[in-house]
């Protein structure tokens, strides 16, 4: 419980309040004091301006553009996935479907060949460690739009992964009702058992590259684990949606991996699940429905072999939406 | 041919007093943009500060993302009658690293250096011309100097590296009652010297 402090002795406290170098005590009795008196208030308001402006004598840190690009990364999904900020955009009546392309640090270059593996991530906040930081991580990409023709020039090389990985079966998908008809989340399972079935599956893939519109969300390891990588390619007239994955570690026994459209309204939908090939990769088809605005961030997470109607594990990658 | 890089990048520019106040109203509403745009315009200035008083690299990182994630929290309660964008940030900024500092032992007798930009690299936060940034940042090397040598070592181990009063006097063996005097003698000068210099810097 904070002593209450004279008027006469908050005056001669105010400068080494100002400063930050009275004891705790003092500075939370004249943070009460302040509370209640103008005059004080503003004194120590105009200490504080005081030791502002000498800051400007401290020169400028350029920060290493690697780990700025992890912090920035992290801040980023952390606002995405605070329950506040989803009540300030209701507050605020954002109108729907408004893409929002944040910029990315001057300088950024970012490879856009669907085989590029990124640096690792650093940590997210929750589970980084307190000390020995991963390698310096490249800054995720934001979602872009695609022009026609470098899209058409990814469908060879993205294709051709996918083929690959429809044919060896080495994947679960588990393709769920479309978002608009199914408000709570409906996990089904589709095997491709027949030939015909994956021919369909293959075409369907590459189709989602065949598109002026499409939409790239790069997923980062959110892990202190190996360097994992993912793409999502969503194609928004179709509906469509691929997620390339690169070097991920196999799931715990029992388990597999989920992925999780955040939406407006903080919702998690699901998109399938899958389980990694033994050289790390992975690739998953599903049709979902989703106005292009609504998409805030995709995350894979480790739920129980059969999926869950919810996340519950935790989080290996994850990617900030359009 | 397809490019196998793409540089993304949009310059972050220099927006000013307003600029940063529009800035955090769009925060206030949820706009991750603007909170995007806000890291791009204040990290170099606000690790700059956390690294004086930390030292320490991680612990300064650390620091950096505490007050950035603060100002989106706050975003909502800041109000411009309180001061400037730059000046709530930067206080957010020194409390925080403050904080972890006092987290963590110090060696008592880790060597502590004040090292001040030359006029001609003056902080990139100021909304105002460079030329008029280097006269600021002149101005208050000046005020410094108008400090006695001891006012102006304890004003600069309390602001720049965050020591306690008593730290003072335990690294300077002065004793309690001194450091005292010397840090409010010290705040009072640099007040007369800097409220005319302060004015104009918040115009924008």
């Amino acid at each position: 419980m904070n002593r209450a402090i004279s008027h006469d002795r908050a005056i001669e406290e105010l400068e080494i309040v100002a400063l930050g170098a009275a004891p705790p005590e003092i500075s939370a009795s004249m943070a009460a004091h302040a509370a209640d008196c103008d005059a004080c208030r503003r004194e120590l308001d105009d200490l504080t301006l005081v030791l502002t402006d000498l800051t400007d004598l401290i020169p400028d840190r350029p920060l290493n553009r690697g780990r700025s690009a992890g912090i920035r990364s992290r801040l980023m999904a952390r606002a995405d996935a605070d329950a506040d900020t989803v009540a300030r955009r209701r507050v605020a009546a954002a109108p729907p479907g408004r893409t929002r392309v944040t910029p990315v640090p001057s300088g950024t270059r970012v490879p856009i060949g669907a085989a590029a593996a990124a640096q690792p991530a650093a940590p997210a906040a929750e589970s980084r460690p307190a000390a020995g930081r991963q390698a310096a991580p490249q800054p995720a990409p934001r979602a872009r739009r695609m022009s026609g023709t470098t899209a058409w020039a990814l469908v060879a090389t993205a294709g051709l992964l996918v083929a690959g990985a429809l044919l060896l079966r080495g994947y679960d998908d588990r393709e769920a009702a479309p978002f608009a008809d199914a408000p709570e989340p409906d996990i089904a399972t589709a095997r491709a058992d027949s030939l015909e079935t994956v021919l369909r599956e293959r075409e369907a893939a590459l189709e989602v590259f065949a598109s002026r519109d499409l939409r790239i969300v790069s997923l980062t390891n959110w892990t202190s684990v190996g360097r994992p990588l993912a793409r999502m390619f969503w194609n928004p007239g179709t509906h469509r949606w691929t997620l390339l994955v690169y070097e991920i570690r196999p799931p715990r026994q029992g388990r597999t991996y989920q992925v999780w459209l955040v939406t407006a309204g903080d919702r998690r939908v699901s998109v399938g699940t899958f389980h990694p090939l033994d050289d790390g990769t992975a690739t998953m088809t599903a049709t979902r429905e989703l106005e292009p605005g609504l998409l805030r961030s995709i995350t894979i997470t480790e739920e129980p072999l059969d999926g869950s109607p919810q996340p519950t594990g935790p989080v290996l990658l994850a990617g900030t939406g359009p | 041919m397809v490019d196998t890089d793409i540089d993304l990048s949009e310059p972050a520019h220099a927006r000013g007093a307003a600029g940063d106040a529009a800035l955090i109203r769009q925060m206030a509403a949820g706009d991750e943009s603007a909170f995007a745009a806000l890291y791009d315009r204040w990290a170099p200035r606000l690790y700059a500060v956390a690294v004086q008083v930390v030292k320490q690299q991680d612990d300064a990182e650390d620091v950096l993302e505490d007050t950035i994630w603060q100002a989106w929290h706050e975003a909502g309660s800041y109000a411009p009658s309180q001061g400037t964008v730059a000046t709530w940030l930067l206080g957010i900024a020194r409390a925080r690293s403050l904080e972890r500092l006092r987290s963590r032992q110090r060696p008592k007798d880790a060597v502590l250096e004040t090292r001040y930009g030359e006029p001609g690299t003056a902080s990139g936060r100021l909304p105002i011309h460079h030329v008029q940034a280097v006269e600021h940042v002149k101005r208050l090397a000046a005020a410094l100097r108008e400090l006695s040598q001891d006012q102006r070592e304890a004003f600069e181990l309390a602001c720049f590296h965050g020591l306690s009063q008593t730290e003072i006097a335990d690294r300077t063996g002065e004793p309690l009652g001194t450091v005292k005097t010397r840090l409010r003698l010290a705040m009072q000068k640099l007040r007369e010297q800097l409220v005319p210099v302060r004015e104009p810097a918040e115009t924008g």
